[in-house]
Formats: C-alpha cells, sequence, structure tokens
C-alpha cells in the first residue's frame, strides 16, 4: 500500500494525501485560498484533473474515489467511492455524498447538496438514483486497479514515493 | 473552404525521419510503446498514455496512430482498461489513417478508423469503437462501449446518430488532412 505522486503533478499549499492514493502525470492538487485540502485513502487522480480551494476553510475528500481526465473539483466535502468522469465540472461549495456518479461533462450548480447514490448524466445534468449495492461491486475494480498502477506508473514515470 | 497556413514555432517541434511533427511540449509517456505512423502533427500540451500497457507477454504497442493524423493542442489519447476473467488490464488503443482529433478532447476508445475527424472538447469512452468515415460534432460525449458505424455524423451527450455523410468524405477528409499537414510549417 504505497502512495504514488508521479513529479510531473503540481501541488500546492497544504494538501494531505492518504495512504494510497495515485496521482497520475499533469495532475493538479493547489490551495489558492489557503485552505488546507484533506484528501483519503486509495483515491485515483488521473492527468489534467483540477482540484482546488479557493477558500480559507478545509476541503476534505473521503476514499476510493476515481477522478477521471481533466475534471475539476472546487467543492468543500466529497465521500466515499464517487466517480467524477471525464471533464466533470464540480462547483464551488459543492457538497457531495458516498457512492455518486457524476458523468462525462456534467456539472453541478455552487451550494448544492448531492445525497449519496445519486448519478448525474446527460446533457442537461438529469438526475436518477443507483442501488447503494454498486459500491462493493465498484470497488472490487477499483482495488484492481490501484494495484495496476502501484505496479505499473513507477516503472515508466518519474514518482515521489511518500 | 481554403484551409489558412498554420506557423509553428521552429524550436517547439521536434521531425521525425518519416515527418511527424511532436511538440515539445506535450506530455508522452511511454513513448516506446507508441506508434506514429508517419507525417502525424502532435501539438502543444497533448497528453499520449502509453505507458499504461497490457501486463504480461506479447506485443508492447500500446497506442498505434495511423499516418496523416492530427492530434491538436490539450487533446488525451489513453488506453481503455477493463477487467476480463478477473484480471485488471488497459488494453490497446488503434487510431487508423488520416485522423483529425479536435482541442481537448478525451480519448479513450478501442479502435478509430480511418477518415474520422472528432471536433473540439469531446469525451469518447472507454472501448467505444468508430468505424471509417466518422464525424463527431463538437462536444459530444460518445459512452462507453459504444460502436459507431460509417458515415454518420454524431452529436450530442450522450452522442447519438444525428445524420449521414455523403459517400465522398474519405476522399474530402485524406484531402484536408492532407492539406493540414502541408500548411503546417515553421515560421521563418
Amino acid at each position: 500500500m504505497t502512495t504514488i505522486v508521479c513529479v510531473d503533478a503540481e501541488l500546492r499549499g497544504s494538501i494531505t494525501l492518504g495512504v494510497g492514493t495515485v496521482i497520475h502525470p499533469k495532475c493538479k492538487i493547489i490551495s489558492v485560498g489557503g485552505g488546507p485540502i484533506l484528501i483519503g485513502r486509495n483515491n485515483i487522480c488521473e492527468e489534467g484533473v483540477t482540484i482546488i480551494n479557493n477558500s480559507k476553510n478545509g476541503m476534505v475528500i473521503g476514499d476510493d474515489n476515481l477522478f477521471e481526465v481533466n475534471c475539476y473539483v472546487a467543492s468543500k466535502y466529497i465521500g466515499h467511492h464517487n466517480v467524477i468522469e471525464p471533464k466533470a465540472v464540480i462547483g464551488e461549495n459543492t457538497t457531495i455524498g458516498d457512492n455518486c456518479v457524476l458523468g462525462a461533462m456534467c456539472t453541478t450548480a455552487p451550494d448544492e447538496v448531492i445525497p449519496s447514490n445519486t448519478v448525474i448524466f446527460g446533457s442537461d445534468n438529469q438526475r436518477r438514483s443507483q442501488r447503494p449495492e454498486a459500491a462493493e461491486e465498484r470497488s472490487a475494480l477499483h482495488q484492481r486497479h490501484l494495484d495496476y498502477l502501484r505496479e505499473t506508473l513507477p516503472k515508466y514515470n518519474h514518482v515521489k514515493r511518500l | 473552404m481554403e484551409l489558412s497556413i498554420t506557423r509553428y514555432d521552429k524550436a517547439e517541434y521536434i521531425e521525425t525521419d518519416t515527418g511527424n511533427k511532436v511538440s515539445r511540449k506535450s506530455v508522452i509517456c511511454g513513448s516506446q510503446n507508441i506508434v506514429l505512423g508517419g507525417k502525424t502533427i502532435i501539438q502543444t500540451d497533448c497528453v499520449i498514455r502509453g505507458d499504461l500497457r497490457r501486463v504480461g507477454g506479447g506485443p508492447t504497442v500500446v497506442v498505434a496512430i495511423g499516418k496523416y493524423c492530427v492530434l491538436s493542442a490539450r487533446c488525451v489519447l489513453r488506453p481503455p482498461y477493463k477487467t476480463f476473467k478477473g484480471v485488471f488490464n488497459y488494453y490497446p488503443m488503434k487510431l487508423g489513417d488520416y485522423v483529425y482529433v479536435g482541442e481537448d478532447t478525451i480519448v479513450e476508445a478501442a479502435t478509430i478508423g480511418n477518415f474520422v475527424q472528432i471536433g473540439n472538447n469531446c469525451v469518447i469512452g472507454r472501448f467505444a469503437i468508430i468505424k471509417d468515415c466518422v464525424k463527431i460534432e463538437d462536444g459530444t460525449v460518445v459512452p462507453p462501449h459504444a460502436v459507431i458505424s460509417s458515415f454518420s455524423i454524431v452529436r450530442g451527450s450522450p452522442g447519438l446518430c444525428a445524420g449521414e455523410l455523403p459517400e465522398c468524405i474519405q476522399d474530402v477528409y485524406e484531402q484536408e488532412t492532407k492539406d493540414y499537414y502541408a500548411k503546417f510549417v515553421p515560421r521563418r
């Protein structure tokens, strides 16, 4: 269980990374407002992901989340087992529960509270809910994905082992 | 429409023997696993993930790109992943010849055929298969595992077939990509 941060990634400000989190190259985790960013265990941040904290208050991200390519996250709280798909935008002050899926190119409104098990999809950000058991089914895939990345990323990229 | 000449900074681009023009500002991981077909242009801030290769033996090509392809600024090419028989793996990705990929587009497809134009700001989902002669319009989201048939125009989120291309489109796209390459010249 190692934390892997590619050297190409940009991390600025007060950031705490949980054990087992994998950060791909060209990922940006920045605290602009000075508030700390707390990231839990076993998250995957793919290339081009921007996690930004514009406020003075803390920002919390839970465990086992998958942030896909070029998504933008400025929310104050994200729970566990969420999937943020490519180019999705999470607005400021948003709170996201557990086991949510934010579809490709979807956005959330600022100051919104998204309950657990929500799926946001389509061009007009439609909502529906998914079964809570989906989290367990996905977690096996997520675990294997992490194992693969921990083995493969250091072979081709310069990584910081924390 | 006549294409205008694109001038680039000579110091920024590396030109290979086969005529590929690759920006130094692009991020190419695992370059030993990437094959470029020749006369392909890779522009500023593109990301190509050749490091995410299939575990185990066999051929090591992760991203295969044909000839006369254009990868515009800030686009991302990454191979798709899945678990098969309980084993997690990334699988190779293939782009055909004369493929144009627009700016800010993310491609996680399994196969993209020849003569395909993908617009700006699109997302092509994991294991999508795009056949020959297809136009993907700006801002389209092609869902994972989708199969796009030949001569279709795709738009929207999720991407749906919105029209048909004429049969002559193969020659048009071939000419357009060749024209783009010919007019992609260094600044004097």
